[in-house]
Formats: structure tokens, sequence, C-alpha cells
């Protein structure tokens, strides 16, 4: 009996239900031509059901209907029927596999690709071409792409004017990002000029390139002093002097004082450790709480907020899930040693001055002039003595 | 099936004991309970309906079960398989 509903269930059968006139020998016609017909029932005068294969029904249906029975599909089923149902719907399923491919085809395109930091009209143009030569314009198939570093290379050896370039795929755009050389404005070395005193300094050494140096190591110059003057010759006789760029450097040692205060006890906003996280559904700008709302919050808390969307949607939706982690706060107080204060506020000024120097500057000693501690701070002032280059240039005035 | 064929099938059956049913067509009922009836050797169906089912039997005679929520399971030529609530069994001679 099993083997028979399988095979029932293979070839599909329907329930239908038949109206007419006659209905014993419909059924016995049924009998007679051997069809496959079970559990016939009959709830009214003019009417029966029954089960009936469907290669069968295929075969009488339009018999019946001709003589004169009415027809009605109650329930089809069985395989066939499956498939019948899914002919019924191929235009849906046409459609779905047509979005369902489009899907994962279009991400694996280049569909923009975008130029940063190009000012210049010409080299925009280039970097554009060689671009489109290394196979990186809109329409590109991101499976054939060269891989980055040799693009990257390419595009430094192709493009004259830019000293770097980096390329970043964001999905299908490219942001393709550039520097351009930007050359130092050419001053003009032939117009006469000082070098003067930049800072209050001790001179300490000077190097002449060109011009007529004005002081020696250990001379004490003040700002603004020429330290290198642009006109040489006779400097009596106007007549007799040359003006040239005076070009050289000359180092001093420069001094800087400072007044420094620290509070020796800080508060220190810290987490303890504790924390707890609630997480939400997010749909659009909504917000449903799935896990953990009835959490009551810290008293001091930081919340932290990380989303998961669904990637490739989350272009048009953000759709997602989205976790708010709470932190627990807490103030504590820190007090510090005096001496730890001290080396503290030390560090503190070095660093700033370091800060404002100019490059090849040196320390050259610190010097603690005053400490002490007072009103819960600790005060300092400090001796710094530095080298460093004091040379800046004036121009010499050409109508004087 | 003439009046005296159908003697002498009878009469044959009886002396040489075969099966009434193979010999003379005659209709051979099965039961399960009150549940199931097979019913071979019709000749096919006359009434059906919920209550009743009348059948045609081979020596023209009928064979009329009545009950209740009956069910034809299959109808084959020459056999019946019928399901329900049987409650009464009548066989009517022509």
């Amino acid at each position: 009996m099993i083997s028979n509903r399988i095979h029932r269930w293979w070839n599909g059968y329907a329930h239908v239900r038949i109206t007419g006139p006659r209905l014993e020998p419909f059924i016995n016609s049924l009998m007679t031509d051997r069809a496959t017909v079970w559990d016939i029932v009959r709830h009214d005068s003019d009417q029966i059901e029954l089960f009936i294969s469907l290669p069968d029904f295929d075969q009488y249906r339009e018999r019946w209907e001709q003589e004169g029975y009415t027809i009605e599909i109650l329930q089809w089923k069985g395989i066939p029927n499956l498939f019948r149902r899914l002919k019924q719907q191929i235009g849906m399923m046409i459609g779905v596999s047509i979005f369902v491919a489009l899907l994962l085809l279009l991400p694996s395109f280049i569909w923009d690709v975008q130029v940063v930091g190009i000012e210049d009209a010409h080299n925009h143009e280039q970097m554009e071409q060689v671009l489109d030569e290394v196979g990186l314009y809109s329409g590109a198939w991101k499976g054939n792409l060269l891989p980055i570093e040799t693009m990257k290379r390419i595009l430094l050896q192709q493009v004259s004017d830019i000293t770097w370039v980096g390329i970043h795929i964001d999905g299908t755009h490219v942001i393709v990002q550039a520097l351009e050389k930007t050359l130092p404005e050419i001053s003009d070395p032939s117009s006469p000029r000082h070098l003067v005193a930049s800072k209050k300094a001790v001179v300490q050494r000077v190097f002449v390139d060109r011009g007529q140096p004005l002081v020696k190591p250990n001379d004490y110059v003040q700002k603004g002093d020429i330290l290198v003057s642009g006109i040489i010759g006779n400097t009596e006789d106007e007549e007799d002097a040359e003006q040239v760029a005076a070009n050289g450097s000359v180092y001093g040692e420069v001094w800087y004082e400072a007044q420094l205060e620290l509070p020796i006890t800080t508060l220190l906003e810290v987490v303890s450790g504790d924390k707890y996280r609630n997480y939400a559904i997010q749909i659009g700008e909504w917000q449903i709480p799935v896990w953990g709302f009835w959490n009551s919050s810290y008293e001091r808390e930081q919340v932290v907020e990380t989303p998961y969307y669904v990637p490739f949607i989350e272009r048009f939706f953000s759709v997602g899930w989205r976790v708010h982690t709470h932190y627990d706060r807490q103030t504590l107080t820190q007090e510090l040693s005096s001496e730890d204060a001290f080396d503290l506020v030390m560090e503190h000024g070095r660093e700033q001055l370091v800060h404002q120097l100019p490059p090849d500057s040196e320390i050259v000693s610190e010097n603690v002039l005053k400490k002490g501690v007072e009103n819960g701070k600790v005060y300092m002032k400090i001796h710094i003595t530095t080298l460093e280059e004091i040379t800046s240039v004036q121009y010499i005035n050409q109508g004087e | 099936m003439g009046n005296f064929t159908r003697r002498m099938k009878s009469w044959t059956a009886e002396k040489l004991d075969l099966p009434y049913d193979v010999v003379m067509e005659m209709p051979r009922i099965t039961m399960v309970g009150p549940f199931q009836l097979y019913i071979e050797n019709h000749r096919g169906v006359l009434i059906f309906s919920e209550n009743e089912l009348r059948l045609l039997l081979s020596d023209n005679g009928q064979l009329l079960v009545r009950g209740k929520q009956l069910v034809i399971r299959q109808i084959w030529p020459e056999e019946v398989m019928l399901e329900g609530r049987i409650e009464h069994l009548t066989y009517i001679e022509k």
C-alpha cells in the first residue's frame, strides 16, 4: 500500500468534484475504463468527490466535459503538480533569478573612479588617461584589475608631476588620491639681503657662504641684529659697496625660562571594567530592543555603540544589529609624590619647548631654578639652554 | 445465461465440490468487521450514495449495502472495495 502511495505521488493526482445528473453510469464508466480512481464519496445527489491520477485525469477530462459533467478541482497533489505550479510562476522565477544575478554581478564592477588631490588640469587629464590604461575606469571588472601596488607604480611612472599616489577600492567605488609635486617658490637669489638674528642669543658657530660676517663666537646678539651683512666691499664708501644676498648659518645659544605648575592630586575618570550590553535590531531609523534592555544603567557610564549592518544593503538602507556597550565609569583620585610631579613637569616643559624649536636644534642644558610645593600644587621655574640656528632673512631695500 | 445452463452449472459445482463463485460467477463477498467490504464478481453500480450502495450482480440479482459514510475505496470491473460503517447487507434475487 505504501508503494502504491508513492506511485500516486510520483504520478501526481487530483482531488476533484464532479457535478452531473447521472452519476452511477459515470462511476461504471470509470470502472470499465480501469481508471485509477479512489476514495469516491457522494455527499449530494448530483455531486461526487474522488481522487484521480493525473495521467487518467488528463485523458478523461475533456470527454467528461463533453458529456456534460462539471469538473471542479479541489486540490492538486504530487510531484508533477509541483512542476506545474513552478511553470505557472515562470515569470516570477525569471525575475527573481535576474535580480539575484544582478545583485551578485553589479558589485563586481567598478562604478566610479574619483581622483582626489590633483589641482592642475593638465595633470588631471594625464592621470585619467593613465588610469584608463591601467584598467581603472568605470565599468571595469574588478576581477581583472592589476594588483594595487603595480597600478601605483605605473601611475607614479607615467604621471610626471605626482610624488605619491594611493588607491582605495571601496566596494564599487575607487578613490585615487595623489599628491602633486609642489615646487618651492624660488626666491630670487640675487636680491640682496642680510642675515639677522631671530632671537636674543650668544653666538656659537658662524658659517658664511656669502656676505660679510659681523659677529663671531661668544658675541651676544639681540633680536634683529645683523649677523651676516649683504653689503660687501668698502662699507664706508657707498660707491664701492656691493650688495649681495648673504647666505650662511649662525648657531647661537638661546635661554628659555619657564614657570610651570601642576596639581598633585588629579581626578581621573576610569572605567571600572564592569559592563553590560544591550542589543537592538535596527531598521532604518528605528531601533527595536532585543536583549539586555532590562539592565539598569550605571550612575556614570560611557556608552559605545557598535552597528553591524547587512553588507551591501547598508548602502541604501541601514538594516542590522546594534550593540550598545555600557561601561561603568568611576572617578579616581590620583596623588603624585612630589618627586614624580617634578619629573612630570620637567618633561612636559621640555616637550613644549622642543615643539617650537627649528629642526636641528639641541638642548644643551636644563636647570631647575626654583621648585616647591604649595596649595596642593608643585611649581617649578626652569631654565633651558639650547643650541639652535638663529638666522632669519632681511632683504635690503634697493631704493635706499 | 439460460436457465438450463445455470442449473447444470449449479449441479456441477455441487457434485464436483467446486466453488460457486468460480463456476457460476456468483459474487464473493468479504467483510472485515463492519468497516470494510470487498465484493468480487459484480456487474456495476446501480445506486451509490453516502448511505447506500446497490450493485448489479452476474445473475441479474442485486446486492444492497446500507450504512453510513460509505466510500468507494477502489473500483474495478468485478471488484469493489467499500469502506464505511456497514449496517445492512441484503441479497436481492431476480
